[in-house]
């Protein structure tokens, strides 16, 4: 097909990648090369090797930090994996409302951040909140995140999951309903049951979008950041401290950019590994495609 | 007949749990916007109150600026969709349809280098972009807005083009098609739902986008939520009401939006098509 | 002159006047332009309508066009600091917050003394030589004060009267008071005898200033983390904590928190900045509006030689960017701005004034009911910690070993030591 111009698929990339290059690549290789210097305003940089690197890794801070972002990550992923399949699943009929019924659903990610959190603290404020204080009257406990960094690690989770999760559910629920009706009705005709319809010919339609939300949910959720910043900077006493929050201090409160591009990169490494097994995944499908 | 009814009683439960866990939250905030600031944060909460339209004035009369701020969130918003979705078209089109080895190589760079934090880039990008006089304009957060999500547009697109059958592109080609033409007629109409939902994602990234927006803007390009961290960053007390009603506004458009195209990204119609 | 000259001389005549004139009319139609980056509030107290816009009125005398570009706090420090690294920068004056102030000053900005010498700023022997101390590097100033924030400790009158306390006089009061005054309600809300700003460190530092003028790092950068003074102080404030005197939440108190408890009538004290004075005593937000005092902190009975705590003073300055096009007329604009006629129109449009003298006119002291308390602490009160290159990453330190310490996972003579251990490499040497 078109195999006479070869120049033109190269051509059709062009644009993205150029976009990319300029405005992503080209300051990476500057970030790398800042990160063996130390720099901040008013001063040139010094070369310092690979001091940045041996600060950060043995700061325990940041382990803690990566240690909770790993958590949170799976966690959020996994959680939104789930409800977005069943919230598309369940949508994946006619019915009237059927629009403003996902548009409510999408609307949390519309909201901003601030917003969001502002909402969601004032409904978890401790002995105030109206949440808390309905589980105080049903279990007699509390989500006593300013205490507590473990239910402080859990209402970041419920926060993250609310923001995101029209992420994968606008994916596969798009994805969804691309499944051809008349692959599921063969099925049926052959005695399959739904659930079996669900497993063979859905899943199996719908696992590219999967494969490709699952990563680019990966990559971005490594960077949380707002929803632990604007809830407790990483409180009590730095101990629900995410990688985003680490690097946005280093960034943006110490001025201490060359840290700030070693912890950049660190975390660019941990999305790689992160997000390995499904790279690994989309690039066998696309070979097997080709 | 038991079997559906059960299902469609799990459907609506389903729904309708999600619908007030998504909702609830908001309704706070836009309910909220109309509370007179005394009972906004009052305990127990007030759930029956006289609604006033104070925050509202208070917010046009201290922001003047708001409503231009949004002006310039919509001007850049679209001019990165624009972007994101003509550059993840040709692209993802490109990486379905062809194989080679810089092919691959650059499909996977795509997503690799969005794996660093983007605020990290800001730091050699500023002096750049200032000498270049382009701090300031729209068309710098739009070409920044674009670059961020021209990957996974492109992903996601490619992903839908791949299950569009080759079988429609050699018969266009056979009557004598352009590349052109043929994205347009016929790739185009069978992917559109992939590509709005990659829309959406640019489209709402772009309204809300701030640490960028913060770095790169003064008084012309100012984006919404730039007045938006202004009133929450009140040195002498934050005014909750006000916050609320911006945020309400905010809000607004995006909604409108979201239910306008929610029916493009899903392919009921388009699936008879398909088949040969 | 011959001839031939007298045409070209009468062109040559012609082409200067028309020059002239265009030059004159060209800068009445191009008028300069004047860059300020700040925060609105800034922007409001140099514009007001109850003060008089003193910006604007300076804006039409030299023919120039204020450009104002506001931020929040954290964002206004980020694009200034970034555009003066530039070349060359649009911005002319810049407001920066003394928590922010840091040894690349002198790289950055632009020093001030022959400014001032050639065009003096009135009456600058009474700008506080604290606060000039502070911008001042290698013995050049490269900022002008012009805003303060001074603690104060305000005091719902109604709370105390309902049970029957006396306004406290000594620190050792205020602390007793505290206790006294922290109770359920019998609709089941929670009144908490003290309200504090929990992610501001330097709350601790009015603590050990208050008892006996404590400090937690000096001006010559002698780290007293583990002073028995900053010890003492951070086991007062966890005392109260686990006493339940300061509120539940009390570990993620901003400012705002401290605001909005107090206006519920869910505090009884707040030791918090003179000017919120204004939020506890606006009716439209404030369930306690017109029951709020704002009073000086009051020291120890131990601590002799001052009348008031000497607490903290945060304070704004307007600082020139070296890489301005504008250097002389944003040195116009500060010193205008700074004049002791103009502080006292800011003061009245809300500003704190850092000139002494204000707090005696009488147009200040309608409209600040506690101008008179204001004026005495500031005579006293001190910056909390000078800037230092790691000034942030100290902070951030010591915030994490006091809430260490409120966690209980640490003795605050612990956490003093560990602050005391991890801070002092950090410092300038």
């Amino acid at each position: 097909m078109f195999e006479d111009r070869k120049w033109l698929p190269v051509f059709l990339i062009s644009p993205a990648n150029v976009l990319l290059l300029l405005f992503i690549a080209v300051p990476s290789i500057y970030i790398i090369w800042l990160s063996l210097h130390k720099l901040t305003f008013g001063m040139s940089s010094t070369f310092v090797g690979l001091d940045n690197y041996i600060q950060i890794f043995s700061d325990p801070i940041f382990w803690r930090a990566a240690l909770n972002t790993f958590i949170v990550v799976n966690i959020v992923v996994y959680a939104e994996l789930a409800l977005a399949l069943i919230l598309a699943l369940a949508l994946n009929t006619n019915f009237w409302g059927k629009g403003l019924v996902f548009s409510i659903l999408i609307a949390p990610y519309a909201v901003s951040e601030v917003s969001a959190v502002v909402m969601w603290r004032y409904l978890f404020e401790p002995d105030i909140g109206m949440f808390n204080m309905v589980l105080q009257s049903f279990a007699d406990i509390q989500l006593n995140w300013v205490r507590n960094p473990t239910h402080g690690l859990t209402l970041i989770s419920i926060l993250s999951i609310w923001i995101h999760l029209p992420f994968t559910l606008i994916i596969l629920y798009s994805a969804i309903s691309t499944v051809p009706g008349d692959l599921k009705n063969a099925a049926r005709v052959e005695g399959a049951t739904e659930w079996q319809v669900f497993l063979k010919v859905t899943m199996r339609f719908i696992a590219p979008a999967i494969l490709v939300a699952m990563m680019f949910r990966y990559i971005f959720a490594t960077r949380l950041f707002s929803e632990v910043w604007l809830l407790n900077e990483g409180g009590p006493a730095r101990l629900t401290e995410v990688l985003g929050t680490y690097l946005f201090r280093a960034a943006f409160r110490y001025h201490d950019f060359g840290t700030a591009a070693a912890t950049g990169l660190a975390m660019q490494f941990l999305a790689l590994l992160v997000a390995s097994f499904y790279l690994y995944k989309l690039y066998k499908r696309m070979q097997a495609d080709g | 007949m038991d079997d559906r009814k059960i299902i469609l009683t799990g459907r609506s439960l389903i729904l309708l749990i999600g619908v007030v866990w998504s909702a609830f939250p908001i309704f706070m905030v836009v309910s909220s916007s109309f509370k007179p600031a005394l009972d906004i944060f009052a305990v127990p909460p007030k759930l029956i109150f006289t609604p006033t339209f104070e925050n509202y004035i208070a917010l046009f009369h201290d922001w003047p600026e708001f409503v231009g701020s949004l002006g310039n969130s919509l001007i850049i918003t679209v001019g990165a969709t624009l972007i994101t979705a003509v550059t993840s078209l040709l692209a993802g089109y490109s990486y379905s349809r062809y194989r080679s080895r810089l092919l691959t190589l650059s499909a996977f760079f795509m997503i690799f280098v969005r794996m660093l934090p983007p605020i990290v880039v800001t730091i050699p990008l500023f002096p750049v972009v200032n000498a270049l006089h382009l701090n300031d304009t729209y068309i710098i957060l739009i070409l920044l807005y674009a670059a961020f999500f021209v990957s996974l547009a492109t992903w996601i697109v490619k992903t839908f083009i791949d299950q569009i059958p080759r079988e429609l592109e050699e018969a266009a080609e056979v009557e004598g098609a352009s590349i052109w033409q043929m994205l347009y007629k016929v790739i185009v109409p069978l992917s559109i739902h992939g590509m709005i939902a990659a829309c959406v994602f640019v489209v709402i990234f772009s309204w809300n986008e701030y640490a960028f927006a913060m770095i790169f803007t003064s008084n012309t390009a100012r984006t919404g939520p730039l007045i938006l961290s202004e009133i929450s960053g009140a040195v002498e007390g934050v005014q909750w009401g006000v916050l609320f009603a911006a945020t309400s506004i905010q809000l607004l458009p995006i909604l409108i939006f979201v239910l306008f195209v929610q029916k493009f990204i899903v392919s009921g119609l388009t699936a008879g098509a398909v088949k040969g | 002159m011959n001839v031939k000259m007298k045409p070209m001389v009468g062109r040559m005549l012609k082409g200067a006047v028309a020059a002239a004139l265009m030059s004159v009319t060209c800068s009445a139609v191009n008028a300069a332009e004047l860059t300020i980056i700040g925060h609105k509030v800034h922007k409001n107290v140099s514009t007001g309508e109850k003060g008089g816009d003193f910006a604007g009125e300076w804006a039409k005398a030299s023919n120039s066009k204020i450009n104002w570009l506001t931020f929040n706090v954290q964002a206004i420090h980020e694009r200034l600091f970034r555009e003066a690294s530039l070349g060359s920068t649009t911005i002319d004056v810049g407001f920066a917050a003394n928590r922010y102030f840091a040894p690349h000053f002198p790289k950055m900005f632009q020093s001030l003394d022959e400014y001032n010498a050639k065009s003096p700023i009135e009456n600058f022997d009474e700008l506080p030589k604290g606060m000039l101390g502070a911008l001042t590097y290698n013995g050049k100033l490269y900022g002008i004060p012009f805003r303060h924030a001074t603690g104060a400790l305000h005091i719902n009158t109604e709370i105390f009267k309902e049970k029957g306390v006396a306004i406290p006089t000594t620190f050792e009061e205020v602390l007793a008071a505290a206790r006294k005054l922290t109770f359920k309600r019998s609709d089941g809300t929670n009144v908490y005898g003290m309200l504090l700003d929990a992610r501001n460190p330097t709350i601790i530092t009015d603590f050990a200033r208050a008892m006996n003028n404590g400090d937690y790092l000096t001006p010559d950068f002698k780290l007293k983390a583990n002073s028995p003074a900053m010890v003492k102080a951070v086991e007062t404030v966890v005392r109260m904590f686990k006493e339940g005197v300061l509120p539940e939440a009390y570990l993620n108190f901003k400012t705002e928190d401290v605001i909005t408890y107090m206006q519920q009538g869910r505090g009884a004290m707040a030791i918090s900045p003179f000017g919120r004075y204004r939020n506890y005593n606006d009716a439209k937000k404030s369930k306690v509006a017109g029951k709020v005092i704002s009073i000086a902190v009051p020291k120890s009975e131990t601590l002799k030689g001052f009348n008031v705590a000497p607490v903290r003073t945060e304070f704004w300055a307007m600082l020139i960017p070296k890489n301005s096009d504008n250097k002389d007329l944003a040195w116009d604009y500060i010193r205008n701005a700074v004049s002791p006629e103009n502080t006292i129109r800011a003061a009245v449009n809300g500003n704190g004034p850092v000139r002494p003298s204000a707090y005696s006119d009488q147009r200040v002291k309608d409209k600040v009911p506690y101008a008179a308390a204001e004026q005495a602490v500031l005579a006293v009160a001190r910056p909390p910690v000078p800037g230092f290159g790691n000034s942030a990453k100290a902070e951030d330190i010591f915030v994490e070993e006091v809430e260490s310490a409120l966690l209980g996972r640490k003795s605050a003579q612990e956490a003093m030591d560990s602050a005391q251990a991890r801070i002092t490499p950090l410092l300038p040497k």
